[in-house]
């Protein structure tokens, strides 16, 4: 009897395997890196359609560059990487067709009220802090926070240097603390 | 890499949960089957010419393999070159005495010496 479950085959043999063209191969990759290029997707365009076509893209656009990818390093700042710059450039040409809307297509889950409007209030003002942040900054922030990533894989998908990484997060969270200070004191 | 692990700040799981507040999770209303159904199709056809690239190499490299030693082999064999018409062996090859030899007519010992002698002299032994 086998003292482990199946093995769980890395990144990088994956990599390999769809160099060759293996559909399972493939579809292991997506199914272990999807759900953080849709959340990355979403966070930058605010938009759940246009973040699925943008997470597919983005895998896409790694399949035709698979040849590129060096073993060395890792599956998920890569592809997060191509989601970002993807999403960048996304949001640059939506901007030029129209102004800014975030809209709220998910439903929320069904509260009191009064819960409810403090809920809204606290929601508006952390989207407002969070966009007050200069762009750099708050993706550096999502990544970190949200994402997991550490400095160094943001590094790697931002194209900067580490310590620049280090300083705006920094600078992030000490303005996100000033304008949340209500918030952050006294956690909900 | 390691240094730089080390000089991550802390993670602050309040500021965490205010920006997870910040926007509506969408995450929870997905269905990621879809999605992933979703990209596998599109990634079909490149997958499948990648598979078809490798094949083709794969072959062109058996076939240029193949010829580089049916090359080598001529190369070292100069006297398989040098065969002339008039060879024994080659006379054997002559149209009829091929037939009577599939067609099991001609007999063992006369063709034996057809090839020994030549080809001016295998037309009437060989037939007989």
């Amino acid at each position: 009897m086998s003292e482990s479950g199946p093995q769980i085959p890395p990144d990088s043999e994956l990599v390999e395997r769809v160099r060759r063209g293996d559909t399972a191969a493939f579809d292991l990759l997506v199914a272990r890196h999807m759900r953080r290029a849709f959340s990355i997707a979403y966070r930058l365009l605010g938009h759940r359609e246009d973040a699925e076509d943008l997470a597919q893209d983005a895998f896409l656009a790694a399949l035709e560059r698979i040849d590129t990818f060096q073993p060395g390093r890792g599956f998920g700042p890569w592809i997060a990487r191509i989601v970002v710059n993807r999403g960048l450039n996304a949001r640059k040409a939506r901007a030029l067709r129209r102004t800014e809307a975030i809209p709220d297509d998910v439903p929320a889950p069904s509260t009191l009220p009064d819960r409810a409007a403090e809920q809204a209030e606290l929601r508006a003002r952390c989207r407002a802090a969070l966009h007050a942040l200069p762009e750099q900054q708050r993706i550096i922030t999502e990544l970190f926070e949200l994402e997991g990533f550490t400095g160094a894989e943001i590094a790697e998908i931002l194209e900067i240097p580490a310590g620049t990484v280090r300083w705006q997060l920094h600078e992030a969270r000490k303005a996100l603390r000033g304008a949340l200070a209500l918030y952050t004191t006294k956690p909900s | 890499m390691t240094r730089h692990f080390e000089n991550d700040p802390e993670r602050d799981p309040n500021l965490a949960a205010l920006l997870r507040a910040a926007e509506p999770d969408a995450a929870a209303a997905m269905n990621w089957e879809h999605l992933g159904a979703r990209i596998s199709r599109h990634a079909e056809l490149p997958l499948a010419r990648r598979r078809r690239e490798r094949r083709n190499r794969t072959h062109g490299v058996l076939a240029l393999a193949a010829a580089a030693c049916l090359a080598a082999v001529i190369a070292i064999q100069p006297s398989a070159s040098s065969l002339k018409t008039s060879d024994p062996v080659l006379g054997l090859a002559a149209e009829q005495e091929l037939d009577r030899l599939i067609s099991g007519r001609a007999e063992a010992e006369a063709l034996l010496q057809a090839a020994l002698e030549g080809p001016e002299r295998t037309g009437s032994r060989v037939g007989s």
